[in-house]
């Protein structure tokens, strides 16, 4: 029986000295420059209302920029996605677990003090001044500035047009039985004319896409091979790194047992999976949701509520998690030590109001302005675009650039036609009306 | 010897009076608890039928403002399909124009009809428009 076991163990020993010696895929960054990219059009597409029948759209088809994460530098990996270790799975999956929880410990992830030169520029001039070198400037106008004049807005309002419309629209009763007669185009009413403007758009890229894709819901994965390969590979000289950051990109140092257990499947646990550790990461959650929820956060508010709900059904986890949350909310009550330093004003706000006025700000866009920046400042922006609702004293410029974008992506996802108003503000889509 | 009757009668007709001024006055309390339950019904509440309840109770204690406003949420989802869809319509345009003018106006028009998060975010879109123009302008 003995020497049975010892043969298992010799074959498994075996089995994953064969994984280990298996050749590791390569990962090769490419600019985005160098990708077949078309040009951009040097004409809007903007056709008067009009000529335009009707809206058609067809729905994109997926190409592997569209799928890559925000199209990360185009990081391509040379062997297929089938072939990795145990190891680099279980490295990747601990990466991932590692950055969700720096993004939930916001308060955490972005001290104060470490601020790019490039970041440091006015939001609202991105294009001209947020980056350092010519190269980058020329790229970054290219990427922000391309002819896209669906959502530029330069004409103004006729005086009293505006306040008619609002009283027609008020009270249902426009001339024409329903219809907008004065408004036959987006210039007669000095706004992009949303009924006629097509589902699907081009953003200078040469692809398609529709208003879904500016969804603050879709900024798709941080983390996967390419773009783990581009953050890593992508660190800016001369800042502190930041402890969160950089624990959530390295890849996670495993012992041979433990890839092992990953070879069996058992890998997606981290190293710190004792007892103490589970509780003590989950009272740092409970903490991190207590004070976004307090600080308007409604992604907080609805996890809260889930957990209560989930309680009351009587699972066992949601009780404790609920026991917790409960404890903590508390011994901490509101305005107590737990809170954030409020920013009484959002001053993002303007500065998206800006932004969202020029080109769409569309996944690709945003994915390529990203590649300019270094690791650092690449997650802060992301973190800025996932937690537009983050109000910090000690808030890293990044992070700021990030919820301008952010803003700025609400505004134009709102203006598209048939875009879902309760996702925009859920007040607003019930009181308009919204199925 | 008739003063003391009228004294008993004029101290009962005072206390009389005290206590109804106090029954009618509302401390600050009570006031903070109603502007709670009053902006809780309105940024939550989406049951016409709880709004129309809500409102009569407020109307009964004499708040009539925001009864008024509560009755108006309740008849926002009684419109007809194309009025929604002509006012979800205005709100997209008012969200696209540059007018910090005219989209106050259009969050004004939207407010009185009791839609409330419309004019909020319309207000704030408005201040960010005027804000961000005042920020140009100082640049320039």
């Amino acid at each position: 029986m003995s020497k049975h076991n010892d043969k298992m163990a010799v074959a498994a020993f075996g089995a994953v000295r064969l994984v280990m010696q298996q050749p590791r895929p390569t990962v090769s960054i490419t600019p985005v420059a160098h990708q077949a990219i078309p040009a951009p059009i040097s004409q809007p597409a903007i056709t008067p209302v009009s000529h335009v029948a009707a809206p058609s759209y067809s729905p994109p088809v997926p190409t592997p920029q569209m799928i890559q994460p925000y199209a990360m530098g185009s990081g391509n990996v040379s062997s297929p996605s089938s072939q990795q270790t145990a190891q680099q799975a279980a490295a990747i999956a601990a990466a991932s677990r590692a950055f969700t929880i720096a993004r939930l410990g916001s308060s955490k992830a972005v001290p104060i003090g470490q601020v790019h030169p490039a970041l440091t520029a006015h939001p609202a001039d991105l294009a001209s001044t947020a980056f350092q070198t010519a190269a980058q400037k020329a790229a970054a106008a290219a990427v922000l500035t391309a002819p896209l004049a669906l959502v530029s807005n330069a004409a103004s309002v006729a005086p009293d047009s505006m306040a008619s419309y609002a009283q027609s629209a008020m009270d249902g009763s426009f001339p024409d039985g329903g219809a907008e007669p004065q408004y036959q185009s987006a210039t007669d009413a000095g706004m992009p004319s949303t009924s006629a403007a097509p589902a699907a758009i081009d953003d200078g890229s040469g692809q398609s896409v529709d208003w879904s894709m500016l969804d603050d819901g879709n900024p798709g994965p941080v983390t996967g091979p390419a773009a783990l390969a581009s953050l890593q590979a992508s660190a800016v000289p001369g800042l502190k790194p930041n402890a969160a950051i950089q624990s959530a990109i390295a890849p996670a140092k495993l012992s041979l047992w433990e890839r092992f257990l990953a070879f069996l499947g058992f890998g997606t646990k981290t190293t710190t999976a004792s007892v103490h550790g589970e509780s003590s990461e989950l009272q740092s959650m409970v903490e991190s949701v207590v004070r976004r929820a307090r600080n308007g956060d409604q992604n907080a508010m609805a996890l809260i509520a889930l957990v209560r709900d989930n309680a009351k059904t009587g699972h066992p986890k949601a009780q404790e998690t609920f026991t917790l949350l409960q404890e903590y909310i508390r011994t901490n009550p509101v305005g107590g030590v737990a809170s954030y330093p409020r920013i009484g004003i959002d001053h993002t706000y303007p500065d998206a109001v800006a932004l969202s006025h020029g080109p769409l700000l569309t996944n690709p866009r945003i994915g390529k302005l990203l590649t300019r920046f270094g690791g650092q400042d690449q997650h802060a922006i992301r973190f800025g675009i996932e937690n537009r609702h983050t109000l910090h004293a000690a808030q890293h410029q990044g992070v700021r650039m990030g919820r301008i974008l952010a803003h700025a992506r609400r505004l134009q996802a709102v203006r598209m036609p048939h875009s879902s108003l309760s996702k925009f503000d859920h007040r607003v889509g019930w009181e308009l009306g919204e199925k | 010897m008739i003063i003391l009757p009228l004294a008993i009668l004029g101290l009962i007709g005072t206390a009389g009076i005290a206590k109804a001024k106090r029954s009618k006055t509302v401390t600050p309390e009570v006031q903070r608890q109603r502007q709670s339950i009053y902006e809780t019904a309105l940024n939550e509440c989406k049951d016409p039928i709880k709004l129309r309840t809500l409102a009569e109770s407020f109307r009964a204690v004499g708040q009539t403002a925001e009864a008024d406003m509560l009755c108006k949420r309740a008849a926002l989802q009684e419109l007809p399909d194309d009025v929604k869809a002509q006012r979800r319509e205005a709100f997209r345009k008012a969200m696209a124009s540059t007018d910090p003018v005219k989209v106050n106006q259009m969050a004004d028009a939207f407010y009185s009809q009791g839609a409330t998060g419309a004019a909020e975010n319309l207000r704030k879109y408005a201040a960010g428009l005027l804000q961000s123009s005042q920020t140009q302008e100082t640049e320039q």
